[in-house]
């Protein structure tokens, strides 16, 4: 049994959540990917159209077309190819791998602390990659070897998660409230440390460079950032979406789920791991940003349902289509300059949230 | 013909300048413009008072124990009264790559950080704060009985004269403040007479950048660089890109913007060669005039961020570097010390 978790046979699990078609489970699905995918391509090809320097759209499909093999040459040239795709396209990938990574965790997260209020740093893995990160900035190595920042925030990250559940872990189990505190002590202390870091690092421009990272953004996306995160995304991302029905019972209670036939220690270990993973790589290569993990799944529950073999794939899509947005207006709101993409995350979802929330009591209040 | 109407104009610019300056409170008084803050510029002897957004200071003879919290500051002391007056000076004045004065502060007192206590535990007897200060911090130093003044720290040699004048006065240095002034604006007159006129074909278009933490920051209107980068001889493309202040821009932005210089303003051994490395390589810029021309320069950070008359240098340097044909021979000099 690969994954070795439930006691039925991965094949068996995974057929079951899918064989069921007409069931309500899978059309929502298929619905909703249908949904997001659509408007996960259209989104793509904007997004690779639009940008600072001007290219007409007939050009960029042109380019796109090239690119995936089917194209006939065009009028394009060297520096509107470059543009499309050595700029446009890998910012475009990393932004639906983190989105998605965020969407996901954030899922997972909520579901498995039964807390809507969870998002994917809620267990110190975002404060030991920024960690990790402002710690490669005060030791230079960041300017020595390109890759070692990402690198060290990602260390930094496992490091966290590490420490976390030896803290809460008691005899090698752990109860979800007692990860929860550690998460959130540990997460602390480390915030602590970065802040004295950046407090006394005397070197300005190191400090600078501290402050700047925390701020989060995708602005350096290059295509060796997505050749190395994408195969921790997908890994985690794949681990969640076979374990969402497992990751509902667990919403139940410990003894539901496992009277159902749940191994409860070790789902709970695997999914905390894959959205950690997937929360430490997002951080490693595009620094903290907000939101993008708490209103996603939150949003998706509303329109989707509960249901996590629903809700855990469309919040993939829905954050990496967020994300994606989010930063395509982020390059263009001010362009030729532009902005953070946290900024656009947050003043963006806040208010479509409320909206949400607004039409969910509307509804609730007129049964 | 065109020397003679440019030359016209600076000396005009310079004078209209002075006139602004000092005309903006009334008159000169015995050869010292009346800037604003001055309470009675013909009050030269002891006490002698200003006013500034932290109420009137009032000092009973001339400090001794000056203490500065911003380098725009300390660079402007340094350069209005000896070392020996000064209590210490901030965190960053020894910075060499910030710092247009770290080797003049050699064995002062650094203050270590802003907190009221370390700062009074240099006893000082006049506290010069910018407006980037927080006023929780001057409020307590206030209670304290240590005078405090006040000041915009203007992110330009000319803008900054009125804070070097006021300075001048409340210190006692009203000379070596007019000498200051007269030398700032000689430099500036000095090397507008030989660029081309804004809106000449001639004026290259340059964008000033710096990266921290793979972020690119372009400075735009009414940064510190683009304004040296004006007063050098050039148009600041960020600026005419529509860009204010510091932005965030990415590469894509840099081809868009489509400057004939760039200008590093980072520390070449702090990733500014690596940037210009980056850029030169980057196969959508190859077509940007900066880049195919081989004019992406890392320059030295401390002339083009201080905001201190210090930048006087970075429009001295930039001109040159725009224009190497009419600065050949010209040697340029630092700013001396009291």
């Amino acid at each position: 049994m690969p994954l070795g978790i439930s006691r039925a046979p991965v094949w068996r699990r995974v057929a079951g959540s899918l064989s069921a078609s007409g069931s309500p489970v899978v059309l929502r699905l298929a619905r909703g990917t249908v949904l997001l995918a659509g408007a996960g391509v259209l989104l793509v090809v904007t997004a690779a159209a639009l940008g600072s320097y001007a290219i007409p759209l007939s050009e960029t499909a042109a380019i796109l077309l090239d690119l995936v093999g089917l194209g006939a040459g065009g009028t394009a040239g060297d520096t509107e190819r470059a543009i499309v795709a050595t700029i446009r396209l890998p910012r475009i990938v990393l932004a639906l791998l983190v989105g998605a990574a965020l969407g996901t965790a954030g899922a997972v997260m909520q579901g498995l602390f039964r807390n809507p209020m969870a998002d994917p740093g809620i267990i110190g893995v975002s404060t030991g990659g920024a960690l990790g990160a402002v710690i490669a900035i005060a030791v230079g190595a960041q300017a020595a070897f390109p890759l070692a920042l990402p690198a060290m925030a990602f260390a930094g990250a496992a490091g966290a998660l590490a420490l976390v559940f030896a803290v809460a872990s008691v005899g090698g189990r752990f109860s979800m409230a007692a990860l929860l505190l550690a998460g959130v002590a540990v997460s602390l202390f480390l915030a602590a440390i970065i802040s004295a870091i950046v407090l006394f690092t005397q070197d300005l421009g190191a400090q600078r460079e501290m402050i700047f990272w925390l701020a989060g953004g995708l602005d350096a996306s290059r295509w060796t950032h997505v050749r190395l995160a994408a195969p921790f995304m997908l890994a985690g991302l794949a681990a969640a979406v076979l374990l969402a029905r497992d990751l509902n019972l667990l919403t139940l209670s410990e003894e539901e789920a496992r009277a159902l036939g749940v191994r409860v220690g070790i789902t709970r270990t695997v999914l905390l791991l894959a959205a950690s993973l997937v929360t430490g790589t997002a951080v490693a290569f595009s620094g903290t940003i907000a939101f993008v993990g708490l209103i996603v799944p939150h949003a998706l529950r509303l329109l989707a349902g509960a249901d996590h073999r629903v809700l855990v794939p469309l919040s993939a899509l829905g954050g990496a289509l967020f994300l994606l947005a989010a930063d395509t207006l982020a390059r263009l709101v001010i362009a030729p300059a532009e902005m953070r993409v946290g900024i656009i995350t947050s003043l963006v979802g806040a208010p479509f949230f409320i909206l949400l929330l607004a039409r969910h009591k509307a509804r609730a209040g007129a049964k | 013909m065109i020397l003679l109407r440019r030359l016209c104009r600076v000396v005009g610019g310079v004078l209209a300048g002075a006139l602004l300056w000092g005309a903006a409170a009334g008159a000169f008084a015995d050869g010292y413009p009346a800037v604003a803050g001055i309470v009675d510029v013909s009050n030269r002897g002891w006490p002698r008072e200003v006013d500034s957004s932290e109420g009137r200071v009032r000092l009973q003879a001339p400090p001794q124990r000056i203490l500065a919290l911003s380098l725009g500051h300390d660079e402007m002391l340094l350069a209005l009264v000896g070392r020996e007056r000064l209590a210490g000076v901030g965190p960053f004045a020894a910075d060499a790559t910030y710092s247009n004065v770290a080797g003049l502060v050699a064995g002062l007192d650094t203050l270590p950080s802003k907190d009221p206590e370390g700062i009074l535990a240099m006893r000082p007897d006049l506290i010069v704060v910018s407006r980037y200060t927080k006023a929780d911090l001057v409020e307590l130093i206030k209670e304290t009985g240590v005078p405090v003044l006040r000041t915009a720290l203007e992110n330009s040699a000319a803008g900054n004269i009125p804070n070097i004048l006021l300075l001048g006065y409340l210190l006692g240095a009203e000379e070596r403040a007019l000498e200051l002034v007269a030398e700032i604006e000689g430099r500036i007159a000095a090397v507008a007479e030989r660029v081309p006129a804004s809106g000449d074909a001639a004026v290259p278009a340059v964008l000033a950048i710096a990266r921290f933490s793979d972020t690119i920051y372009a400075a735009g209107g009414g940064t510190t660089e683009g304004g040296i980068i004006e007063a050098a001889g050039g148009v600041n493309a960020a600026a005419r890109g529509g860009i204010d202040g510091h932005q965030t821009v990415s590469i894509e932005s840099l081809a868009a913007l489509a400057p004939e210089v760039i200008l590093i303003t980072q520390p070449a051994e702090m990733g500014g060669t690596a940037l210009r490395d980056e850029l030169r390589a980057a196969p959508a810029l190859a077509a940007v005039p900066a880049v195919a021309e081989e004019r992406v320069l890392v320059v030295a950070p401390r002339y083009y961020t201080t905001l201190s008359h210090w930048n006087v240098r970075g429009i001295e340097e930039t001109a040159r570097l725009l224009y190497p044909d009419r600065f050949a021979g010209v040697e340029f000099r630092d700013f001396a010390p009291y």
